[in-house]
This record gives structure tokens, C-alpha cells and sequence, in this order.
């Protein structure tokens, strides 16, 4: 069988959310001793690209793209030791947390995978996170973007907390906010740097603000 | 008396929101409301007050994260037992013979596998445990609310009348998708109302989500797809911040608009979710008064 036919299997393994089918899939073609990059370039991405675009369009939903990061991350627990040192570049990292008082961190799960499953470094925080702890996150693994999640109204407005501290304390990082509560009028209000409807407008959100910042 | 005893021609009211009204009242953002019944017991009694004397007929326990993965999540695992038992007392106690009480009960706030890691048997036991501890201290109809997935729901249902629960009522969270609405799971609302109502729910509805005018259309999706009572609590609005303080959109007069349109719709209960106030309360009272 060609490598590309089992690209195509390997993305439809993720579409499909057949996480076992994912990691036995990619063992295959690392044996075959094709590079992990390329494993990620040409089956995972293309994959998780149709499982953004099908979910931003309302023809599929959360437990859907949560089977499908199943079993991207099957893959990934697999790829991720072999691409360490292996020389293959990632597109950006980004730094993600949920506020503070906001124990829901299924939006930012969401956007956790896609932005993998999009080529990018995340490092997640967590749940419940102070302004200090994206500062010292900042300060540790200098992310290209921070992105802040809140699902509560009555956790949301400590979003303009985390901004403020972190823009006083030199962080220039474009920061930008979501969750379900969060519209773009909130987001101008509080001085982020942008905001997407769902996961897969902040994937197009964080490519294109890292675009702008390479050109500057 | 059971709470559907209470029904009539006109609907029941409910009351508005507790967590907002607790931040209105010095609760501070990011602190778990649940923790005043505890701490400041004579704010949430207080609370209460207010909703009964604005017109409440049914109140509602500050329980809503009761159950022991949210209170593990903000590191008070311990206090879950006494989190619904007081609870329950101030709520009883404001009530008196003025008002019903119902016990809330929210969602984990974990996901139940296969999606998270939440077991199905380890969720069902949280939740039977929260509502053994409000009907041991005399809450007999549980209200479960803001389910985002019908699975996490069933469970909820199941495991409140394994724990003796003789009234259960379950309110969903739609979102708009298009020209239907939808759990953030995909499960359309009449799918929804018609499971819970197969699994023998006392009543259904809906509570949260986007404001009034989508809930509308929520209500009318829910009434033409069950026989059961159906009890509705919109948000007032989408809130938006202005000099660091919450503002939500929807007013008192605009909920009392609302209230009205709901009930031509044939909804038996109503009352009012996150931003909602005693004055959306009284205004309400008005409409349904003039009924």
C-alpha cells in the first residue's frame, strides 16, 4: 500500500474517532520509517482540519470532536518522543488556562486539540488559574499567544484582571479570550487581542496573529 | 405537598438567580456560592427572603455545585455533606409556609466517559449522594439543571430517585445552531424532553443559555414536544462588562415581556437564571397576577 493511501487512512481513523485504529496506524508507518513530522503534516492535521470545519459548521458536536481527540492524541502519545530532537518545527506555542473560579475546561480542551491537531505546541494550565499563573507560565515557556477560557458570566470578568496584570508586568504576548459568554464587544472591552466563536476560528485566530507578529 | 400540586391555570413562579445575586452581595468572583451556606448563611437566607416577598412561590437551594467533583475542583471535598444539608435548612427556613423548595442540583462539571474521565457508576454515585443529602434534610423534589448532555442528565435522574427523591424535575442548556436548538453535545431539544420524559421526569424545561428571545424559541420546541409540566429560567441576556462589573442586558421590564409571551405558550412554571433579580421576580409577579 502507498504511504499516502495510509496518510488518508490514518486522518479518516481520526475523523471517524477510532482511536485504536489511530495508534496502530501510526506504529505502522513509523515502522515503515516515515517521520513523525510527516505522520502529523499529512494525516493528523488534514484529519483534524475536517473535524474543525464539520464542528464550527454545526454538522457535528462535542462528544464527536472528543472522540476524534481520542484519538488524535492516540497517535500523538506515540509521535510525540520520536519528534522531540527530530528537528521538526511546530508551528507556535500557545499558553491555556481557565480563570480563575471557572472549573469548565471542556471549551478549552477543544481548542487544546485543534491547535495540535493544527501543528502547535500547547501548554495547558489548567483550571482555575490566577493572573500570577499565566505570568510565570509566560515567563517559562515563552508562548507566541495566551489564551484565556471562562464558561461562567460570573467568572469571565476576571479575564480583564489577567490582562491588565500581565500587560503591567511587560508581557506584550497578543492574549485573546473565549468561552461561551464571551462575545468580541467583551473582548475589545477588556483589551484582548482577539476572539473566536469556537475552536476552529481560534485556530484561524492564532495563525493570523502570529502572521502579523512575524511581519512586524 | 408535592410542587406540581401547586399548579394551575396560571404559572407557578420560580425564583431568580442566587450565584449573580450572591456576587450582588459581596460574594467574590471566582468563589464557589455554595461555600455562604456555610459562611455568610444569613446572605443566602436573605436571598431567599427577597425572591419570596418579590413574589417566589418555589425557591431553589444554593446547592447548585453540590455535588463533590465541583466542590473537589475548588478544594472543598470535605464540606459536601454540609454544603446541601445546610443548604437545605436555610432554604426551608426562609420558606416556611410561604414557598416550595426544591433542591438544585448542577451538572459535575467533568465529562463522563467515554469523553472524560468520569466513570458512569462514579457519576451516578455523586450525584445520588448530593440528593440523599438534601432529602435526608427534607427537600423532596430535586431540580437538576444546566445539563449540557442528556447522558449526564439520565444519570442524574436515575441516581436522584435512586436516593428517594419523590419529584424530579431536569432543566437542559440549548444553544441556537442555525434554526434549532441544541444541547453544546448536538441533542436537539425535543429529543431531549422526550428521553427525560421516558425515564419517568416529573417535569422538564429549560434554564440558562442566551437570553430571552432564544429562549423563546426553546420554550416552543420544548411545549410541542412533551405532555409533562415544563419550567423555564432564561438569563437576562448576554452580560457584558462595564468598569469591571457584570451588567446583564436583560431588564426587569424585559423579562415581565417574556413572562408574558412564555405563558401564551402554555409554560406551567417560570422563573429566572444567572443575572435575573427580586425585581425581575416582582415584575414577573405583575404579569402573571394580571393573568
Amino acid at each position: 500500500m502507498g504511504i499516502d493511501k495510509e496518510f488518508v487512512m490514518l486522518a479518516d481513523a481520526v475523523i471517524a474517532g477510532k482511536h485504536i485504529e489511530a495508534g496502530d496506524l501510526t506504529s505502522k508507518l513509523i515502522d515503515e520509517s516515515v517521520p513523525p513530522g510527516e505522520i502529523l503534516e499529512n494525516g493528523l492535521l488534514p484529519g483534524m482540519d475536517v473535524v474543525g470545519k464539520r464542528f464550527r459548521d454545526n454538522q457535528i458536536f462535542l462528544p464527536q470532536v472528543l472522540i476524534s481527540a481520542r484519538a488524535m492524541k492516540a497517535s500523538m502519545k506515540i509521535l510525540e518522543p520520536l519528534m522531540v530532537g527530530s528537528g521538526h518545527k511546530m508551528k507556535g506555542t500557545a499558553l491555556l488556562g481557565t480563570v480563575k473560579g471557572d472549573v469548565h475546561d471542556i471549551g478549552k480542551n477543544i481548542v487544546s486539540i485543534m491547535l495540535q491537531g493544527n501543528g502547535y505546541t500547547v501548554i495547558d494550565l489548567g483550571t482555575d488559574c490566577t493572573a500570577e499563573k499565566f505570568l510565570s507560565g509566560a515567563g517559562q515557556h515563552h508562548p507566541d499567544v495566551i489564551g484565556l477560557s471562562a464558561l461562567l458570566t460570573t467568572t469571565m470578568v476576571y479575564m480583564k484582571t489577567i490582562i491588565d496584570f500581565l500587560r503591567s508586568q511587560q508581557v506584550s504576548i497578543p492574549i485573546i479570550v473565549g468561552g461561551a459568554p464571551v462575545n468580541q464587544k467583551f473582548a475589545d472591552e477588556i483589551g484582548a487581542n482577539g476572539t473566536a466563536r469556537n475552536a476552529a476560528e481560534a485556530v484561524e485566530l492564532i495563525t493570523k496573529l502570529m502572521s502579523e507578529r512575524k511581519e512586524n | 405537598m408535592p410542587l406540581l400540586d401547586l399548579l394551575s391555570r396560571k404559572p407557578i413562579l420560580f425564583d431568580g438567580a442566587m450565584g449573580t445575586e450572591l456576587q450582588n452581595r459581596g460574594l467574590a468572583v471566582g468563589s464557589p456560592p455554595d461555600l455562604w451556606n456555610m459562611e455568610r448563611p444569613e446572605a443566602v437566607g436573605q436571598v431567599h427572603l427577597d425572591y419570596i416577598r418579590a413574589g417566589s412561590q418555589v425557591i431553589e437551594t444554593n446547592t447548585f455545585g453540590g455535588t463533590k467533583s465541583r466542590l473537589e475542583r475548588s478544594g472543598a471535598v470535605e464540606l459536601a455533606d454540609r454544603v446541601n444539608s445546610s443548604g437545605a435548612k436555610i432554604a426551608l427556613e426562609a420558606a416556611g409556609k410561604m414557598a416550595a423548595v426544591v433542591g438544585s442540583v448542577g451538572p459535575l462539571g467533568s465529562l463522563i466517559e467515554p469523553y472524560g474521565d468520569v466513570s458512569k457508576e462514579d457519576a451516578a454515585a455523586m450525584f445520588r449522594k448530593q440528593v440523599e443529602m438534601l432529602a435526608s434534610s427534607g427537600i423532596q423534589t430535586i431540580l437538576i439543571e444546566t445539563m449540557i448532555s442528556l447522558d449526564e442528565a439520565l444519570i442524574a435522574l436515575e441516581a436522584a430517585r435512586s436516593a428517594g427523591a419523590s419529584e424530579i424535575g431536569v432543566t437542559m442548556t440549548f444553544q441556537r445552531s442555525g434554526d434549532e436548538v441544541r444541547t453544546a453535545f448536538g441533542e436537539s431539544a425535543a429529543d431531549c424532553v422526550r428521553k427525560l420524559e421516558e425515564a419517568g421526569a416529573s417535569f422538564v424545561g429549560s434554564n440558562c443559555g442566551s437570553g430571552f428571545e432564544d429562549m423563546m424559541l426553546v420554550a416552543t420546541e420544548i411545549r410541542r414536544s412533551t405532555k409533562l409540566p415544563v419550567l423555564i429560567q432564561p438569563n437576562a441576556g448576554v452580560p457584558t462588562v462595564e468598569n469591571n462589573i457584570v451588567i446583564y442586558s436583560g431588564s426587569p421590564n424585559g423579562f415581565a415581556e417574556f413572562v408574558r409571551n412564555v405563558t401564551k405558550l402554555g409554560i406551567n412554571m417560570i422563573g429566572g437564571c444567572c443575572g435575573t433579580t427580586p425585581a425581575h421576580i416582582a415584575e414577573a409577579k405583575r404579569v402573571i397576577d394580571s393573568l
